[in-house]
């Protein structure tokens, strides 16, 4: 195994990742949980989703953000949350992008991420991609290091 | 074979997921005092004019106060209610747990002199989820609302102001009230 593979596959790596991805989402959701009128208000500045649906993108969203950041974090299903968050993130691209291209402007794009922009622009659009290739990482290379499903799978080999 | 296996039990798992915390998401709304109605039509808490035959895709209008009706603003779930009229006329009576934050506090000169409102004072309303400001009719909560407007995400002015409110009978503290 080459070095660059050994670094690869290393349990560390995938805890940090874990725990960058953990942050991006719990940090994510805290702000839209406790008000999510706020949050339909950006969901209405894309201008995409229709009046009878902004509601409830707004209010389920941030809880699935909760789940996945919560699971993610403890190592739990490490892998289907990989993939909801991979599915979110590519949900957010293609929503920011088409209002971005259809000449929208907003102040906000409603993905506050404590440390990082939340202007309404390509900037966020880079950061979510980046995030899709930690989440890929963590998806195609998490051996149960340091998680929940690593110590459920020792204790059910006994 | 085995790794597409294990890639659909993922994905079975991710959609329960998803679907648990959508439906956890929707109950929490439904009974939280914050909550939005999640199957509601969306009204514009913010600035953003709603979309409309003549203008489908409305560009939001900075600095213009758009008002909400007494009836909408008392359908706000974890709405706060912040008087701009002065200390004495809320003593004498105001909306039944209204903050009281006068208009004539707030210092005109621009953000960087030291203008507005001091971080004190701003602080609940910073708290707060949404922020629904009313006057006595005479344009001062406007006036506060382009003042404060980019500080905090959901602010609106109650259409009407003081009147309007206890003209539909809105809970009232003190004397002269419409309602309960």
């Amino acid at each position: 195994m080459s070095a660059a593979v050994k670094i690869l596959t290393h349990p560390g790596l995938c805890l940090a990742f874990r725990l960058a991805l953990a942050w991006l989402f719990l940090g994510a959701a805290w702000p839209k949980l406790v008000c999510p009128a706020a949050f339909s208000v950006s969901v209405a500045a894309y201008r995409i989703a229709p009046d009878s649906l902004i509601n409830l993108t707004a209010v389920t969203l941030p809880w699935t953000e909760l789940f996945v950041g919560i699971g993610i974090l403890i190592g739990l299903r490490v892998r289907a949350c990989a993939l909801i968050l991979i599915g979110q993130l590519l949900f957010f691209i293609a929503m920011l992008a088409i209002a971005i291209t259809a000449g929208v402007t907003a102040e906000s794009c409603g993905c506050e991420v404590p440390g990082f922009t939340e202007e309404f622009g390509w900037d966020s659009v880079w950061r979510d991609v980046v995030f899709i290739a930690l989440a890929v990482h963590v998806a195609l290379f998490d051996k149960r290091g340091y998680s929940v499903d690593g110590l459920l799978a020792r204790r059910a080999a006994g | 074979m085995r790794g597409l296996r294990a890639f659909v039990v993922d994905a079975m798992i991710a959609t329960v997921v998803v679907l648990v915390a959508a439906g956890l998401g929707i109950a929490f709304n439904l009974v939280s005092s914050r909550g939005i109605d999640p199957f509601g039509v969306y009204t514009g808490y913010g600035d953003t004019p709603l979309p409309s035959a003549e203008d489908p895709h409305p560009i939001p209008v900075v600095g213009i106060a758009r008002p909400i009706s007494v009836a909408d603003a008392r359908a706000v779930g974890g709405a706060l209610l912040v008087d701009v009229r002065s200390a004495e006329e809320f003593t004498a009576g105001h909306i039944a747990g209204a903050l009281s934050l006068p208009y004539s506090i707030m210092r005109m000169l621009p953000e960087d002199q030291g203008g507005g409102y001091k971080d004190e004072e701003l602080a609940p309303l910073k708290a707060a989820c949404t922020v629904l400001l009313y006057d006595a009719g005479d344009g001062s909560a406007e006036t506060t609302h382009s003042q404060l407007r980019e500080q905090l995400p959901v602010l609106r002015v109650i259409e009407g102001g003081v009147d309007a409110w206890k003209r539909a009978g809105g809970p009232w503290s003190g004397a002269g009230g419409g309602g309960s």
